[in-house]
């Protein structure tokens, strides 16, 4: 019977904390919109966390996208041979990759990047006490370390999406013209043709969302993260996983909501 | 008598199971320094983090200028100096930009050039010449971190200092070093100063007035003269370092 109990109350310790957690992410997100729109606004610290976002994830951006555009051509040909489709090439990466692949990638590959590092820069902040030092320097913490990162990501996660896009759609014009035989002015003409103004902007606006994720994610799991080296390793993992997750679930609603 | 700065009243804060303050009473007056002692998870930096806002209690008041607060306490946090364990520099700014962080954020009242200098001039205070201003905390020794924190606690020259374990880490030589410095800038500045410390030399330097904290409320209180004479109890045990016959070791 104890042993009953025991499981019984593991259930509930358990629904509980998930509920704690998921008030508690609330709470930061509502607060973090509400700070966006106050004063002061750091400047300098939004103007380094551009850079470190954007500038320096250009490259891992560039290669994934060029490499899986590249991926994706050869894909489509070899799908599209069985049924007599293989012009529909061009087409198919381009708005794969605006669409889906460019925005979802990116996140992704700025979860990796940044969202474990924002983690482990707060957490390893909250642990040597420089959180607290920022309270009695007057400084609201969330004002100061989350704003700037939240709207750099959100800012330049769509030109990081943009900069994907068009290397992805490059890495499939390689392969359609340099393997499969086409042509470079019908390969460009066909990317283009059938892409539309939506299908640009609603990419966009999904790396945007991600963007918002990323940065979020980061910060509260860096604030929530234990004392010593476990915890802010712990908080680091948590991040990605955290972060990946919600990327994936929102990007199945927001296609549902743009398409 | 005026009116005391800060008064914790009846405070009690838990951490899961671990009753750590159980109705903790502590009075700060203007212009004394106090340090709070005891043993290690006693409560004592746990009781100045709620002095500071940081932390809430579960019951209980803070009183700051005789007015009760909640925090954030912003306009009080404004007028004090804090020195933590660590020292707590911004590992992301050079030392000098960590010295004048208050005075940059005050853009009207100082330009970077003036902040700079005025944490030159604090760095210079400490012991610390120019020459760490545009290094890395990373980059300083564990003693200059915290001359470094002391500096930034004394940039605007405030009223109230706070100082967390400040001589913890430090070689004894240091220890004392540090101890001398802080008891000098508290009466150049006629501080009001609350250390929180389990070193009986740094607190015999520091301090005019001791409050003994164990099993969450403050077991003895009494003025440093007081504090050297003490011949029996457990603070007796405490203050020699000699092993406690009351205590059982958990």
């Amino acid at each position: 019977m104890s042993l009953v109990f025991s499981f019984l109350a593991s259930i509930g310790r358990g629904t509980l904390h998930i509920l704690e957690e998921v008030g508690n992410l609330t709470f930061f997100i509502i607060s973090t919109i509400r700070n966006l729109f106050k004063r002061p606004f750091y400047f300098k610290e939004f103007l380094r966390a551009v850079v470190s976002i954007g500038f320096f994830s250009l490259p891992v951006i560039g290669l994934t996208a060029l490499f899986t555009g590249g991926a994706l051509a050869l894909q489509i040909y070899s799908g599209g041979s069985r049924f007599n489709s293989e012009s529909a090439v061009p087409a198919i990466v381009s708005i794969g990759m605006v669409r889906e692949l460019g925005p979802v990638l990116c996140g992704l590959m700025i979860a990796g990047r940044v969202g474990s590092a924002i983690a482990a820069e707060i957490g390893t902040m909250k642990v040597s006490d420089q959180l607290d030092a920022l309270v009695t320097l007057s400084t609201n913490p969330n004002q100061y370390l989350v704003i700037p990162r939240v709207a750099a990501a959100t800012l330049v996660l769509p030109v990081l999406t943009g900069v994907g896009d068009i290397l992805g759609i490059m890495g499939g014009f390689l392969v359609g013209t340099l393997k499969l035989s086409f042509s470079s002015h019908m390969y460009l003409n066909q990317a283009v043709q059938f892409l539309e103004t939506a299908d640009v902007v609603s990419g966009l606006v999904k790396g945007a969302f991600f963007g918002f994720i990323v940065a979020t994610m980061g910060c509260y799991c860096g604030f929530k993260s234990g004392m010593g080296a476990r915890g802010v390793g712990k908080a680091t993992t948590q991040a990605v996983a955290l972060s990946s997750i919600l990327i994936i679930a929102s990007n199945f609603v927001l296609t549902e909501i743009f398409f | 008598m005026s009116q005391p700065l800060i008064q914790l009243q009846e405070i009690s804060k838990s951490f899961g199971e671990n009753h750590v303050l159980k109705k903790l009473d502590l009075t700060l007056n203007v212009g004394e320094s106090v340090a709070l002692i005891g043993g290690s998870g006693t409560g004592k930096s746990v009781a100045l983090k709620i002095i500071l806002g940081l932390y809430h209690p579960d019951s209980g008041h803070v009183l700051i200028n005789g007015e009760r607060s909640k925090p954030p306490f912003e306009g009080f946090l404004s007028q004090i100096g804090m020195l933590f364990q660590g020292g707590a520099l911004f590992d992301s700014l050079p030392v000098w930009k960590n010295v004048a962080f208050k005075l940059l954020r005050d853009r009207k009242r100082h330009s970077v050039g003036e902040a700079r200098k005025i944490a030159e001039e604090k760095l210079e205070r400490v012991g610390l010449g120019s020459e760490v201003a545009d290094l890395y905390p990373a980059e300083l020794s564990g003693g200059m971190q915290k001359r470094a924190g002391l500096a930034r606690a004394i940039v605007d020259n405030p009223k109230i200092l706070f100082f967390d374990e400040p001589t913890t880490g430090l070689d004894p030589i240091r220890a004392a070093n540090i101890s001398a410095l802080i008891r000098e800038i508290v009466d150049e500045n006629a501080a009001t100063s609350l250390t929180v410390s389990h070193d009986m030399a740094c607190v015999k330097q520091i301090a005019d007035k001791v409050n003994f904290l164990k099993g969450g409320y403050i077991a003895w209180s009494g003025t440093e003269t007081e504090f050297e004479n003490i011949t029996e109890g457990t603070i007796y045990h405490f203050v020699k370092g000699l092993p406690d016959p009351t205590e059982v070791e958990s």
